[in-house]
């Protein structure tokens, strides 16, 4: 009996542990999925605060992405705009026109003074360079362009012969591009673009003082614009005796060629050195006009030998008063420093 | 048409028979004007050998030879000055031609 109630109890006490174990295993269990519960609603919690907080970087990418599209657009058809021709083939015409408009509308009193004896405006943008032994020269933008610069042409006709056959001697060297005389104010000339095999001679006339340069395309208008001011501004104090020169010219030579009449002027200048006003006046010229008398002293040679040798006699003094003038240290150091 | 580009070229070039020396400038209106019938010049008259000289490059030999202007030209023969053309203007064809022809 006893022995029975051993057993009984043995089965009770194990039932009890058995019990015991489960509800431990049952109460571990549940603590377990407790703490899976919190943790997923803390991972879930997270998971919606990254949700907003990404949503709020995905707006502000975008915001980005946006302005950013708007500045390389802009950027882009900045670029583009910046890159197209200003002047095309299409304007050209146009532009050209409003070009000699606004060099005849020109109201400056920037007056420059060469050497005493040629009064011109010369924009600002460009240097005159002193001849130096060789042609009177214009620099512009550091020297990329020069411009030649050559009042000589105030001593022969200023007529549409001598239009024309600048213009043929031009057309013959490439294309015509451009070419428009005018009569404005008094001042007659043309304004000539002709495409070389490389780049562009732009020629101005006006008024007997003639410009030309070696340039590209785009540029035309815009030194059209500056040499045509320059060249209607330019007063040559010494006009009296262009003037006389080119009566006598006409008088004598009737009939003849510009170009011709270019030699002839020099025979006659050379002719009257006998005469003491005419030698003071040459005189004169050569100190103060290198262009003109040496046009005088070099122009000889074409007439033939004996003109040549007469000439180049006669006219010693003034040349070696113009070879001083213009090598000399000092207006080299001019030139450099202009 | 030889270009001269040194002095000792220049020197040695002289010398020959029969040279003209064409003075010129890459920015000059007037010589780019005359260059497209140059070659035919140097045709008619290939008793002559010719040369250019870039003025820009060889300042000093211009400033020697009083090159007062270009486009210009000086002829020389055994190492003389026979002629020269020297001028600021322009030259015509025909300009150029009989200038050549007046040295003869």
């Amino acid at each position: 009996m006893s022995k029975q109630k051993t057993d009984m109890n043995t089965d009770k006490v194990g039932k009890m542990k058995k019990t015991s174990h489960q509800m431990k295993e049952q109460f571990v269990t549940f603590i377990k999925s407790l703490k899976r519960k919190e943790q997923t609603t803390g991972l879930k919690n997270k998971l919606n605060q990254t949700t907003e907080h990404s949503s709020h970087l995905r707006f502000v990418n975008r915001v980005t992405t946006a302005m950013s599209g708007i500045v390389i657009v802009g950027l882009s058809i900045g670029l583009l705009y910046m890159a197209q021709p200003i002047v095309t083939a299409e304007t050209f015409e146009g532009t050209m026109e409003d070009s000699i408009n606004a060099a005849f509308a020109y109201k400056g009193n920037n007056i420059n003074i060469k050497n005493s004896t040629l009064s011109y405006h010369i924009p600002r943008q460009f240097q005159y360079k002193w001849s130096i032994g060789v042609n009177d020269i214009l620099k512009y933008k550091d020297n990329e362009v020069i411009m030649n610069y050559n009042p000589q042409y105030n001593a022969v006709d200023m007529n549409n012969e001598t239009y024309n056959l600048l213009r043929d001697e031009n057309k013959a060297a490439g294309n015509e591009v451009f070419y428009k005389n005018f009569e404005i104010d008094g001042q007659s000339g043309f304004v000539q673009l002709v495409q070389l095999p490389e780049k562009y001679l732009l020629m101005v006339l006006v008024d007997g003082t003639k410009l030309s340069a070696i340039i590209d395309y785009q540029e035309a208008p815009y030194l059209t614009y500056n040499m045509l001011v320059l060249g209607r501004t330019a007063i040559a104090d010494e006009a009296g005796v262009a003037k006389e020169l080119r009566v006598e010219e006409n008088e004598q030579k009737q009939g003849e060629s510009p170009t011709q009449a270019r030699a002839v002027e020099v025979n006659t200048s050379d002719q009257e050195e006998g005469n003491p006003s005419n030698q003071e006046t040459e005189n004169n010229f050569s100190q103060t006009s290198s262009t003109l008398i040496t046009n005088e002293d070099q122009e000889a040679p074409v007439a033939g030998d004996s003109s040549q040798s007469s000439v180049e006699e006669g006219s010693s003094e003034s040349k070696e008063q113009l070879i001083q003038f213009d090598f000399s240290s000092e207006k080299r150091n001019e030139a450099e420093n202009n | 048409m030889k270009e001269i580009t040194t002095m000792e070229q220049y020197h040695e070039v002289v010398n020959h028979e029969n040279v003209i020396i064409l003075f010129t400038a890459n920015w000059c209106p007037d010589c780019m004007v005359i260059k497209p019938f140059m070659p035919k010049v140097e045709e008619k008259f290939s008793n002559y050998e010719f040369y250019t000289i870039n003025r820009d490059q060889l300042m000093d030999l211009c400033i020697e030879l009083d090159i007062f202007g270009i486009p210009s030209f000086v002829a020389f023969k055994n190492g003389q000055e026979i002629g020269r053309y020297v001028n600021k203007e322009r030259k015509t064809r025909e300009q150029i031609e009989g200038f050549i022809e007046s040295l003869a």
